[in-house]
């Protein structure tokens, strides 16, 4: 070894300046990188795609006018609020499709939402064997009520099987 | 762990691993790239990019994410060191252009300190730049990352020995590319 070649400690103050001489990331790196991250966050861009299709869903029902605020102040794309789970986890029995666009839908989410779908389902049952308990006990008027003024005009009459077939039994 | 945390949708998360991250890779890449600033930003924010898009499907306990990132600006860094040399044997150097001129110091107060400072960290850069690049990356990894030498095997896809080997002469071809210089470097009469 020669006599003027750098002793290990004077190799190890190199690399402590070298250590020290190191410069941060720029504001505008540590800026495309977390646009990046934002970018490819799995779960915001699927909330993003959600939330598209639910803006799509509004603007057509007439509910809300197209979005013309991005939330980007510095070039960054409009960031969920908050995070979406990656998974949309269902309640058994819930109706979780999607958002309720008519009549029926809205009404099966707000009856599945209060009593659960089993407790629709026994709800509609209920009705079903009360409209056959009628259909025994007063064929005529319900069958009366089932049929078309035409056809009770015609003479037809309907039977109490055929009423609980009708009902959806 | 932060990027389990990222992949479920966390930005917090994408925040706090990019502060731990990018500054270690920003340097390691600009050691590996000779002091190319730009490229090394190039690098560095490929490397997260690949990170973000590795995400979902890595596997906890696998690999650490930090030697997995470095590794990947080592890849990179490689690739473009390689390229680059092809080129230039293609035109028989890259002239130097007027943007390649380093700036002028800062004729301020203590300018001279400075202009001592920045001489100095010129011929560490220079030296460290003339190693042969896998000592240069182990020498790198082990003195500047301080990193184990299991783990600069991991990155470096070697075995532990090449790494002692590696470290131990590119330690001596450093210390003897600086002999010469030790007035510049402060260490005359010491």
């Amino acid at each position: 070894m020669a006599d003027n070649q750098l002793s290990m400690s004077e190799l190890d103050r190199v690399f402590a300046r070298l250590r020290a001489s190191e410069a941060a990331p720029s504001d505008a790196l540590f800026a495309r990188v977390m646009n990046d991250a934002i970018a490819q966050m799995p779960a915001a861009a699927a909330q993003t795609e959600q939330a598209a299709g639910l803006a799509v869903d509004l603007a057509v029902r007439g509910d809300l006018a197209p979005a013309s605020h991005s939330g980007s102040s510095a070039g960054m794309p409009a960031a969920p609020r908050t995070a979406a789970p990656r998974t949309a986890r269902s309640r058994p029995g819930v109706f979780v499709s999607g958002p309720p666009v008519s009549g029926l839908s809205r009404l099966w989410a707000a009856l599945s939402a209060g009593f659960g779908g089993a407790g629709v389902v026994a709800s509609l049952g209920a009705v079903m064997m009360a409209a056959l308990f009628l259909g025994y006990t007063d064929p005529a008027g319900l069958g009366d009520n089932f049929l078309p003024a035409s056809a009770a005009e015609d003479g037809l009459e309907i039977e109490p099987v055929a009423i609980y077939f009708l009902a959806g039994g | 762990m932060l990027l389990a945390r990222y992949a479920s949708g966390d930005a917090e998360a994408a925040r706090l691993l990019t502060a731990l991250l990018l500054p270690r890779l920003l340097a390691f890449a600009s050691r590996m790239c000779g002091g190319d600033r730009a490229e090394a930003e190039d690098i560095a924010q490929e490397a997260m990019f690949r990170l973000w898009r590795a995400a979902p499907g890595w596997r906890e306990g696998e690999a650490r994410v930090s030697t997995w990132a470095y590794q990947v600006v080592s890849n990179l860094a490689t690739d473009r060191y390689r390229s680059r040399k092809r080129r230039e044997r293609h035109t028989g150097g890259t002239p130097l252009e007027l943007t390649d001129a380093p700036d002028a110091a800062d004729p301020g107060p203590g300018a001279e300190a400075q202009l001592i400072a920045a001489q100095r960290m010129a011929a560490l850069d220079r030296a460290l730049n003339d190693l042969p690049p896998r000592q240069r990356e182990a020498v790198v990894l082990r003195h500047l990352e301080g990193f184990s030498n299991p783990e600069i095997a991991a990155v470096m896809n070697v075995g532990v020995e090449a790494v002692e080997s590696l470290t131990a002469r590119g330690r001596r071809a450093l210390a003897a590319a600086l002999a010469g210089q030790r007035a510049l470097l402060g260490f005359e009469g010491e």
